[in-house]
């Protein structure tokens, strides 16, 4: 344990060491709130009927969580594929730990890292910048919380399945490239699930994407989703699990496959 | 301490025809081919041996390294390090080896050197006593005091190989595999890590398995060699030994005090360059005396002003095996 505990500490302090790439980060994700917020604004404005039950200022509300949500992650996709592409990988299984593990502890150094000095600057400055902020009750929190915790575990095991394509493609840029457009139009970090048409809802349901985003702001702004919280937990579990089990068979063939490149 | 017994890795290798066609082609379609990186080797290496593990690119000697560290799964064949099977029980066989990749780096590159030390002691379970003196002694024989609160990007190329090495020894393994230790370090650094891994191999009794295209490397710290090529080990045994079997020639640097336009020699002599009509490199088999040769030129009106005898290099036996002039 005090092994993987060290691991996190140093990926936090690695994620301090540029401070110029901290601040243009920070920047850029304002940047992208206010990009946001600003298409919501137009379209509430423009075309307030096709929005369903969102308003303008729920709207806003949404763009403004669901980015602090993803900005609190981070990206954790090329912390293997570098090392597999590289042949670097060997010295991660030249140690006494689990490949896993080790991806989790520094994802999660990145993910705190991200939380604590992008995030929550972020939130405060968003709530003096754009004035609108929902009243959360605790229970609310708590339930946000939930889903939260649920949902960094499916981001982490997309993550790490496709690091590990890396064993069997080497180059596995096209896949995070498709990964990235899938996240942008359905896990609703972009545009909330629920404008979709219904038919569309119901098949993005059955997969992991809204799960990462989408539900976890609409529980905390208490938006409706299309069953009980009871339900969407039992979601998380089955997604969660489906996904874990599909990555590690996605490690365990790959890591048979491992070939370094170079001496 | 290491027994490896028939040893094979077979990689399947997707052959891309050439030309622009033939990369489309190899979009949709592309020939497989099994390369027989290590191809049934057999070996066994004694507690506390240096050996120098050589050979030309692609041989296989990494390819072994790695089966021998357990991070590659040998297509058939058994491996033991100290009893342990290295691909079945890979985090049991992580305690007792270190291992070095020249061109490489377990640092955190974005951390100062002392970050990286502290969490090997961590994953290593080193306790604070033991990490404090592992870490004078590094101090002391590689200077790593110098550059432990640097960050690791920042380190020269000889500081990361000499943080590195300290790194693989930080929890006292007992087998440590070294690949290409000495590449791009410049003479003083070289000399630095060759005694360090000669201290270390003579004192605290470390296996070492070396594998170098630095054939001072090997002179300087090796008495046994094994030379793979091809997947095949062709050479196990002393140093010694392997010039005698290659039979490399010694070599006469001769100098004359009148000019000789055309020289002439007796079989089983031979000119290897000539420098000026002062000045030949000349080839003779490394037992036969060089009295007969003297004899020769006195008879032959040849006078003599100076003449160097140099010994066959073990570089000059090994370039013979490479270049294939020389089957064992």
């Amino acid at each position: 344990m005090e092994t993987y505990l060290k691991l996190i500490s140093k990926s936090f302090q690695r994620s301090i060491a540029y401070k110029l790439e901290y601040y243009v980060s920070l920047a850029n994700a304002f940047l992208y709130i206010f990009i946001f917020t600003s298409v919501w604004k137009t379209v509430a404005r423009e075309n307030s009927s096709s929005l369903g039950t969102w308003t303008e200022d729920s709207l806003i509300q949404y763009a403004i969580l669901s980015t602090l949500i993803k900005v609190s992650y981070g990206r954790n996709e090329s912390l293997l594929t570098t090392k597999i592409k590289s042949g670097d990988i060997a010295y991660d299984l030249l140690k006494p730990y689990h490949l896993f593990m080790m991806y989790v502890s520094d994802s999660l150094g990145v993910s705190i890292f991200q939380l604590l000095a992008r995030a929550f600057p972020l939130l405060v400055f968003s709530f003096f910048f754009f004035g609108t902020f929902p009243h959360i009750k605790l229970v609310t929190f708590g339930k946000f919380f939930i889903c939260y915790v649920f949902s960094y575990l499916i981001y982490l095991c997309f993550g790490f399945a496709l690091s590990c394509l890396a064993f069997f493609f080497t180059e596995v840029f096209s896949f995070m490239i498709l990964y990235s457009a899938l996240v942008t139009l359905l896990s609703g970090s972009v545009i909330p699930v629920n404008i979709f048409p219904n038919w569309i809802q119901e098949i993005v349901s059955w997969t992991p994407f809204p799960y990462l985003y989408f539900y976890p702001t609409a529980v905390l702004l208490n938006s409706p989703i299309n069953f009980s919280f009871e339900k969407l937990i039992s979601m998380y579990i089955f997604q969660v699990s489906s996904l874990g089990v599909l990555t590690y068979f996605i490690y365990f063939l790959g890591i048979r496959k491992v070939e370094f490149a170079g001496g | 301490m290491i027994s490896v017994k028939n040893l094979s890795k077979h990689f399947v290798i997707r052959k891309r025809k050439s030309g622009f066609w033939g990369s489309i082609q190899s979009l949709i379609y592309s020939q497989k081919e099994i390369l027989k990186a290590v191809d049934d080797i057999s070996f066994e290496i004694a507690q506390g041996e240096l050996v120098g593990y050589i050979g030309p690119n692609g041989a296989g000697k990494s390819t072994t390294i790695k089966m021998l560290t357990g991070i590659l799964r040998p297509t058939s064949g058994e491996i033991l390090v100290n009893g342990i099977n290295p691909s079945k029980e890979r985090k049991k066989n992580a305690f007792q080896i270190g291992v070095v990749f020249g061109q490489r780096s377990q640092l955190w590159m974005d951390l100062p050197v002392e970050e990286s030390f502290d969490l090997l002691k961590s994953i290593y379970k080193i306790d604070e006593q033991t990490f404090r003196k592992k870490k004078e002694f590094f101090f002391d024989l590689l200077g790593l005091g110098d550059f432990y609160k640097q960050q690791a990007r920042k380190l020269s190329l000889g500081q990361r190989m000499k943080a590195d090495l300290a790194a693989s020894l930080l929890h006292s393994p007992k087998v440590l595999f070294l690949d290409e230790p000495t590449i791009g370090l410049d003479l003083l650094v070289k000399e630095k890590v060759r005694d360090f891994i000669r201290e270390i191999n003579e004192k605290e009794k470390v296996t070492i398995i070396l594998t170098t295209h630095d054939i001072q490397d090997i002179e300087f710290l090796a008495k046994r060699i094994m030379l793979i090529d091809k997947g095949k080990i062709r050479y196990d045994g002393a140093i010694a030994d392997f010039n005698k079997l290659v039979g490399t020639e010694s070599r006469l640097n001769v100098h004359f005090i009148h000019p000789v336009k055309n020289l002439i020699l007796p079989e089983p002599y031979s000119i290897q360059k000539k420098f000026s009509d002062y000045q030949y490199l000349l080839n003779m088999p490394e037992d036969e005396p060089i009295g007969k040769l003297l004899d020769y030129f006195h008879k032959n009106g040849y006078s003599l002003q100076e003449l160097q005898r140099e010994k066959p290099e073990l570089a000059d036996a090994i370039k013979k095996m490479y270049a294939g002039k020389v089957e064992l």
